[in-house]
């Protein structure tokens, strides 16, 4: 048979081709839905009752509650199951008003956990954790710092063995810097509840970094080492031991 | 932000720790109470203390013993995890109200003799606040004034909490403006008394009587307290004669619909439902009890003129036999009234079973998986052995368990 290559039936057959084919190769790339598994239980139960007669168990059981018990997800990663949970809005914000003393009912820090409450962890899935809420946990940690060390009541008692009132220049050398952390790593954290390794790293990246706030700043006034007690504060008060269990 | 992402990396990958029980008693404190313990106490040395003296299952459940004091415990854990069952968004981020602050009541009561903690799906009572200071926030059954200003000012629930019964003048002192309009509020009517566990409070009220048939407290009462919802119920082989009138019998022009889709769940849940028949949401604030006087709504908009008209407040668990006889139906399986289907619900071993799973998911941060089936049923023996329903006790046992897994690996 000759084909003519110039006939409209030709072309039209092609192009049906072609979309037919292109329609298959893409929806064999598309990610399979889940297919939830069925729950069933194939034995017949008599429960003991101490209530009454027992109405025995027959038939198919139903399935799983409409996947209250199921992990959602398209994706076999978004079905994985962690026991590693993220705190919610509230589990964070009173964690930090418990482990910094501030009340929870303060004015300040009351309005802008309000403010941010939407932008807070709604869940405890830590699957669910997004860049907006680490940004909504790092304001509310540095609301609750700025609370601490804003009032000599509370920064005077704040600390087990750093002392607070000594200028960068007398109580920030290596020793003050590490006493100062693990001060924070006692209160926030729980001394020694930590993944091996975690407390030494955290030291180490919190020196860093406050060498880093030093910089430009005044050694000579306590001012200035509560300004870096804060920047500690902040960071080690939104770090994961805080908001997540 | 680094320090962040370098702990979720540590905590999810590092299989060795500088103090394991230390750890685990952190993590119990964590999961229990939602806040870590109290600095510059001795909380955490205690649980430690309390692992190490009995190593295994035990010491962990002895740690979590301590941790279940807390007053976030009820404050924070428990108030969040029961928010979502008290609204059809089901969501946290809505006032403390009666329902959740009798759910915590009970929860807190349930290691007492005679308090078992099933009794909130059936018994004349409501878990209130104490004397606000100020009328406008003391217990009224129109507004929820009382209960936010509880939440408002952090008062410990662990402490505050007071049992009542509904049917009784439960006003935390004088409250004129209550007592003038007790007559259309109060659960005791003309001697009857309506009264049946949270189901008829005043924010089950708010969230499942308004508006609708009263089929949503029906749907709601089986997803919250037997953890089914309608689709998993869903029966075509239930006899359906008491599917009432505004269920259209030929949707479409197609009865088959009816019969192979519609009766699926209309048979079995207007079967039930007769048991809510007296109960209204009025006045946009007040849930209304009308004790012999089916409300309105039962029988509107009549469709299918030969269904079932509802002429009192009879109920029959057509869902008893078949294949929902899964969820372990106890004693009777028709009554008259809320409070005995609330019973009937309470005395399921979908009840028990239920109460597991949420506890296991809330305190393990996970759904339990195949491999927990044994636990969950070992709890919800242990919820009804002697009835006695004890909802501290499963929280602790189940979150020993949880850690015990976590760290064992």
């Amino acid at each position: 048979m000759k084909i003519n290559f110039q006939s409209k039936a030709f072309w039209k057959i092609v192009s049906t081709l072609m979309l037919v084919t292109m329609f298959f190769t893409f929806n064999q790339c598309v990610v399979q839905q889940y297919s939830a598994p069925v729950q069933t239980n194939q034995e017949q139960v008599v429960f003991e009752d101490p209530h009454g007669d027992p109405i025995i168990n027959s038939g198919t059981p139903p399935g799983g509650g409409s996947g209250e018990f199921q992990e959602q997800g398209a994706t076999e990663v978004a079905r994985m199951v962690t026991d590693v949970g993220l705190k919610d809005f509230e589990e964070v914000y009173m964690s930090m008003a418990v482990v910094t003393g501030i009340d929870p009912g303060n004015n300040n820090v009351r309005n802008l956990f309000n403010e941010l409450n939407t932008q807070l962890p709604t869940d405890n899935s830590v699957k669910n954790f997004m860049t907006s809420h680490q940004i909504a946990i790092v304001k509310l940690a540095g609301e609750f710092c700025h609370r601490v060390f804003n009032s000599s009541a509370i920064y005077n008692n704040f600390f087990n063995n750093f002392n607070i009132n000594q200028s960068p220049n007398q109580g920030l050398d290596t020793n003050g810097k590490v006493t100062m952390i693990n001060d924070f790593i006692a209160r926030f954290w729980g001394f020694n509840t930590q993944p091996q390794g975690v407390e030494d790293e955290a030291v180490a990246e919190m020196s860093a970094m406050i060498d880093d706030l030093l910089v430009g700043e005044n050694m000579g006034s306590t001012a200035t080492t509560r300004k870096i007690a804060k920047g500690v504060c902040t960071a080690m008060l939104a770090s994961a031991p805080v908001i997540m269990f | 932000m680094r320090l962040l992402f370098f702990g979720i990396i540590l905590i999810l990958s590092s299989s060795s720790f500088a103090n394991e029980s230390r750890l685990k008693a952190w993590t119990i404190h964590n999961r229990i109470a939602g806040v870590p313990p109290e600095p510059n106490t001795n909380t955490l040395a205690n649980m430690e203390n309390a692992i190490n003296a009995n190593p295994g299952r035990v010491g962990l459940e002895n740690a979590a013993q301590i941790a279940i004091q807390n007053k976030y415990f009820y404050n924070l854990v428990l108030k969040n995890w029961l928010k979502p069952l008290s609204n059809r968004e089901r969501s946290k981020r809505v006032p403390l109200n009666d329902f959740v602050s009798t759910i915590i009541g009970a929860v807190r009561d349930s290691d007492q003799p005679n308090k078992p903690f099933n009794r909130v799906l059936f018994e004349d009572l409501v878990y209130v606040g104490p004397s606000m200071g100020n009328q406008n926030f003391n217990f009224s059954r129109r507004n929820n004034n009382h209960f936010s200003q509880v939440e408002q000012r952090n008062l410990d629930l662990r402490n505050v909490l007071v049992e009542r019964q509904q049917s009784q003048n439960i006003d935390t002192e004088n409250n004129i403006e209550d007592d003038n309009r007790r007559d259309e509020t109060n659960m005791l009517v003309n001697g009857m008394n309506g009264a049946a566990g949270v189901f008829t409070l005043r924010q089950a009220g708010a969230a499942f009587y308004s508006a609708g048939t009263n089929r949503r407290v029906t749907r709601y009462a089986f997803m919250n307290f037997l953890c089914h919802d309608f689709e998993d119920l869903h029966d075509t082989t239930v006899p359906d004669f008491r599917v009432r009138k505004d269920v259209e019998r030929n949707p479409g022009g197609d009865a088959r619909t009816f019969k192979n889709n519609c009766v699926g769940c209309h048979a079995g849940q207007d079967a039930i439902g007769g048991a809510w028949a007296y109960y209204d949401w009025v006045g946009n604030n007040r849930l209304r009890f009308t004790p012999g006087q089916v409300v309105g709504k039962m029988n509107r908009n009549p469709v299918f003129s030969e269904g079932h008209q509802t002429v009192d407040d009879s109920w029959i668990n057509t869902w008893a036999y078949g294949q929902n006889a899964a969820l372990g139906w106890r004693g009777a399986t028709s009554g008259n009234g809320a409070a005995s289907l609330g019973q009937h619900f309470a005395q399921s071993r979908a009840f028990a079973v239920c109460m597991s799973k949420k506890v296991y998911k809330l305190v393990c941060i996970k759904p339990p998986g195949n491999e927990d089936e044994a636990f969950i049923n070992q709890m919800a023996d242990e919820l009804e052995s002697n009835d006695s329903y004890n909802m501290k006790n499963l929280f602790v046992k189940t979150v020993a368990k949880c850690v015990e897994d976590k760290y064992e690996d």
